[in-house]
């Protein structure tokens, strides 16, 4: 019994040895299509291995931002016709209304690893409001002082230093009434 | 006014004899230097002579080995020491500007000593500036990148401008005076008659002259009230433009005028003690001034206590959590010594004590005068450093240091020599030129008001 | 046999280990690529992968906008185009490991008792439990700092972020005494800390190197959201250190913000999890925002060890 013990795990072994190195190498292929369907986007991600649709594997959706991929749901296993498909939110912002759309597979037991992208205008046009930044304000950089804030401190400025300015003056006039004597 | 009028009729009735007394009198502090002023200079210049090395040496060594300062207290005494400084400029607004405009003739030999203060601590506290700033080679920056929106810009504007009218109302009565001096003073170097000839501008002190210099003074007059009310106003501005509970009052500049008010009459009744009793000067600056100065001193006493009680009193009523920590840290915390000896010698003291006429003698209120002054620079250092002890996010896991500021030895000598400054520019001013302003006194007695002179 | 298969299987693991760290590196340098193709400078630079790699690229394909020589001075104070920096800090995922604040102080090359992050512990009320608060600059939309500043040395830029200028700081230190957070640090001119900024100043073997330095003596320093490694799409040093993922980074107009592990869509989160922002009373306007300490990770554990002692 025990001999036949160790045939049994002896032949398991290699049997999932050979699956491994086997399953190595298979590649999937991850074929990206967008469509509308009734004005949703939906998005389906095609996994084809050695030319056959593959099923039941999960495929992960996720669009490019700037630190990372903000991921579109949970993962979707592909139907029986290799085909996962996605709704992708109306919503996503994008500077130029272009989405970045990754599918991948990852750490898949058969498939390992598989990614494939596409760009589609999908992303709802986001415009920087800088409205706080360049408008005149207090808080702003000296070149947008706020107008009123020019104006009066120079007035301000201007009055003062006029009535200076104009007490030197006096100080000459002294002198010449001085002299003219 | 009526002195436009008939003016070259009065200064001819005005005797020679009156005359030359007032001006012997006057310019005597000029002609000889004693040794106790030599030594009172040199002292002086030591002390300031040691700032100026000890500002080497902070510039040099770095301010974390030099100063006291950390993060969270980042303005210490340079700062507290400006504000009293500026506190101090204000003399020539209550001590002169507004005496002058309101027609108390007992303003008249004090006004001259009121400008000179005033100029000597502006140009302190202007230095005092320069010194806080973290890297004082960069200071042409705010003359390049300036933002007119910020408070410190507006300090620097305001500074300088006051600056400059304190300049002009100083010297501008002081034409007459150089006058004088240049023609009645002979035994002196020669380059100091000269500097009297070139300032008096060719003063002869006929009508036209005088009609013009006395315009003017009355314009700088008028000007510098506001001018040094918007000084005041700015520096306190400097904290309550901040988001700071301890800062943040609508009642600060208001506060901080009430403050100096206060402190330029302490200031006068020791200048005027001092100038009294070292230059024989009592036939000028009589009993009647220092009884004068004793009741100002009650009435500013007791608008700087309605001042703090605003300022204290009522957050410490609603005592709310953005005011607790520092409140009670003043009132009954580890400042609380501190606090109440400078509300004791600073408020209660000279608002009670000048109610009784002997106190308003001159050595009482002169030793008044001292511990208002005194517990006023404290007062600074209380509004400055403890302010920022208390952040809206609690101080934590901090070195030691950084909680409790404690000035350098190097920081406090900077401070006593900006004092030491103020008190060098008043001095030397004093020998150079008179420091009672011989035509002001002149024009009082012409006018029939005696008791400036002789008030018994 | 059963060692063969053993070293087999270690051999596969380590091919897996091998290639999925080609397939993130790919994808790392795919993401810093440009829409259009640039040019090849020939000139490399150093990226940094999801999984903490290096990874040398051309430095064409690297996005950068502000803070490279080739800028304007006018245009590193616009910031970089097109982005809006915001935070979100978790509360619930903050244990005061520390590991934000010497991450932080690695890469901007400054040395304790001077921490840009701070974590405090705070505690509403007795009934309350305490809880880890991690502090730095809010990069306020209406800032306080930049309103008192004399010689616009300290500015909005564009992109969110309240950047200093250190060429042009005169060390009022109005700025500190303005910041209601206390955000602000001073460089006094600590001897050690001098002799380290020389020393450590190029050092770029910190993979969270930020090229943004440490302020020069006698100038204010603070947060600066390590704006060098945000335009290049990399995460902040104190985001990528802290290992509880607490600080949640993004780009308010791209609706996301990650810690590197996990990636949010910025307004669900902030009104799904209660968010606030500090002292809102008072008008700044944070950039960043806290999620309230529910829902926690792991208890509170208050710290029985003091860290800046030494002056």
């Amino acid at each position: 019994m025990k001999n036949c013990n160790w045939f049994m795990v002896t032949c398991f072994m290699l049997l999932f040895s050979m699956a491994t190195s086997f399953a190595q190498d298979k590649e999937a292929k991850i074929t990206l299509t967008f469509e509308k369907v009734d004005s949703l986007n939906v998005c389906k991600a095609l996994v084809v291995s050695d030319g056959v649709p593959v099923k039941d594997v999960s495929v992960k959706l996720s669009v490019k931002r700037l630190y990372s991929n903000l991921p579109v749901g949970d993962a979707i296993a592909t139907d029986s016709t290799g085909v996962a498909t996605f709704e992708v939110p109306q919503d996503i912002p994008s500077r130029n209304g272009k989405l970045f759309i990754f599918a991948n597979i990852s750490d898949d037991e058969v498939y390992m690893n598989a990614e494939a992208s596409g760009e589609v205008n999908w992303g709802t046009v986001v415009v920087s409001d800088n409205s706080n930044v360049k408008e005149r304000s207090i808080s702003a950089g000296r070149n947008a002082a706020p107008i009123y804030f020019i104006v009066s401190s120079l007035l301000v400025i201007g009055l003062v230093w006029g009535f200076l300015i104009y007490a030197v003056l006096q100080v000459f006039k002294i002198k010449r009434l001085g002299s003219a004597n | 006014m009526s002195i436009d009028k008939a003016e070259s009729v009065k200064y001819e009735t005005f005797t020679q004899e009156e005359y030359m007394i007032m001006k012997d009198d006057l310019l005597r502090p000029i002609e000889k230097i004693g040794i106790g002023a030599k030594i009172w200079i040199g002292f002086l210049t030591a002390v300031f002579l040691a700032g100026v090395f000890a500002y080497y040496l902070q510039e040099t060594r770095g301010k974390y080995v030099t100063t006291g300062l950390r993060d969270y207290t980042t303005w210490g005494v340079y700062i507290s020491n400006f504000l009293f400084l500026v506190a101090l400029s204000l003399s020539s607004v209550f001590m002169s500007a507004i005496l002058r405009l309101t027609n108390f003739q007992w303003y008249r030999p004090l006004s001259r000593i009121a400008d000179v203060i005033s100029l000597s601590s502006i140009t302190m506290a202007g230095i005092c500036i320069m010194i806080s700033m973290g890297r004082a080679d960069r200071l042409h920056h705010l003359f390049i990148y300036g933002r007119i929106q910020s408070p410190i810009i507006w300090d620097i504007i305001v500074v300088a401008t006051y600056f400059v009218a304190c300049v002009l109302v100083l010297f501008i009565a002081l034409i007459p005076s150089l006058s004088t001096c240049k023609n009645h003073l002979h035994n002196l170097p020669k380059w100091q008659l000269k500097m009297y000839d070139i300032l008096s501008f060719g003063w002869e002190g006929n009508a036209e002259q005088w009609k013009v210099l006395k315009k003017t003074v009355l314009i700088l007059t008028v000007l510098i009230i506001p001018l040094g009310i918007a000084l005041r106003t700015v520096s306190a501005w400097l904290f309550s433009t901040t988001l700071r509970p301890e800062w943040d009052s609508t009642n600060f500049g208001a506060y901080f005028v009430s403050g100096s008010a206060l402190i330029t009459v302490a200031t006068m009744v020791i200048a005027v003690y001092a100038f009294r009793k070292i230059y024989n000067l009592e036939n000028y600056l009589t009993e009647m001034h220092f009884d004068k100065l004793g009741q100002a001193m009650v009435l500013m006493g007791f608008i700087y206590a309605y001042f703090n009680i605003n300022e204290y009193l009522v957050p410490a009523y609603k005592m709310s959590g953005l005011h607790e920590n520092h409140l009670l840290d003043l009132f009954v915390g580890e400042e609380a010594l501190f606090y109440w000896s400078v509300v004791f010698f600073g408020i209660a003291v000279p608002s009670i004590l000048p109610l009784f006429r002997k106190m308003r003698k001159p050595l009482p209120l002169s030793i008044i005068a001292l511990a208002v002054l005194i517990a006023g620079w404290f007062k600074f250092y209380l509004i400055v450093i403890p302010g920022q002890a208390h952040p809206l996010l609690p101080i934590q896991d901090v070195p030691e240091t950084w909680k409790h500021y404690t000035p350098s030895l190097i920081e406090l000598t900077i401070v006593a020599a900006t004092i030491a400054g103020t008190l060098l520019l008043v001095t030397v001013f004093s020998k150079f030129f008179p420091i009672i302003s011989v035509w002001e006194v002149a024009e009082g007695k012409l006018e029939g008001k005696e008791e400036i002179i002789n008030y018994k | 046999m059963e060692n063969e298969n053993n070293n087999s299987s270690r051999r596969n693991f380590l091919r897996l280990g091998a290639l999925g760290g080609i397939a993130l590196a790919g994808t790392a340098i795919a993401k810093a690529v440009t829409d259009e193709a640039p040019k090849e400078t020939g000139k490399k630079v150093k990226v940094l992968t999801a999984d903490g790699k290096l990874v040398e690229v051309d430095s064409s394909h690297v996005e950068h906008h502000a803070m490279n020589d080739n800028y304007t001075s006018e245009e590193i104070r616009q910031g970089v185009k097109g982005k809006k920096f915001i935070r979100v800090i978790d509360l619930g995922k903050c244990a005061n490991e520390r590991k934000c604040i010497e991450g932080c102080q690695t890469a901007h090359n400054y040395i304790a008792p001077v921490e840009y992050i701070k974590v405090k512990k705070m505690q509403n009320s007795e009934l309350e439990s305490p809880y880890w608060f991690p502090t730095m600059c809010y990069h306020c939309d209406n800032p306080p700092c930049t309103k008192v500043c004399p010689v616009d040395a300290t500015f909005k830029r564009e992109d969110g972020i309240v950047a200093m200028d250190y060429d042009r700081c005169i060390g009022c230190k109005f700025c500190m005494a303005a910041c209601p957070y206390s955000a602000r640090t001073f460089n006094f001119g600590k001897p050690e800390q001098l002799k380290f900024t020389e020393e450590h100043g190029n050092d770029t073997s910190d993979p969270n190197h930020c090229r943004t330095p440490y302020a020069q003596e006698g100038t204010v320093a603070k947060c600066d959201f390590c704006t060098d490694r945000s335009e290049k799409g990399l995460l902040p040093a104190c985001v990528v250190e802290c290992p509880n993922g607490a600080i949640l980074h993004g780009d308010e107009l791209e609706d996301v913000v990650t810690n590197g592990e996990d990636t949010f869509r910025l307004k669900k989160l902030l009104q799904d999890r209660g968010a606030y922002r500090q002292f809102e009373e008072l008008g700044t306007k944070p950039r960043v925002y806290y999620l309230p300490p529910v829902a926690r990770n792991f208890p509170f554990e208050d710290a029985t060890e003091a860290h800046n002692t030494k002056d």
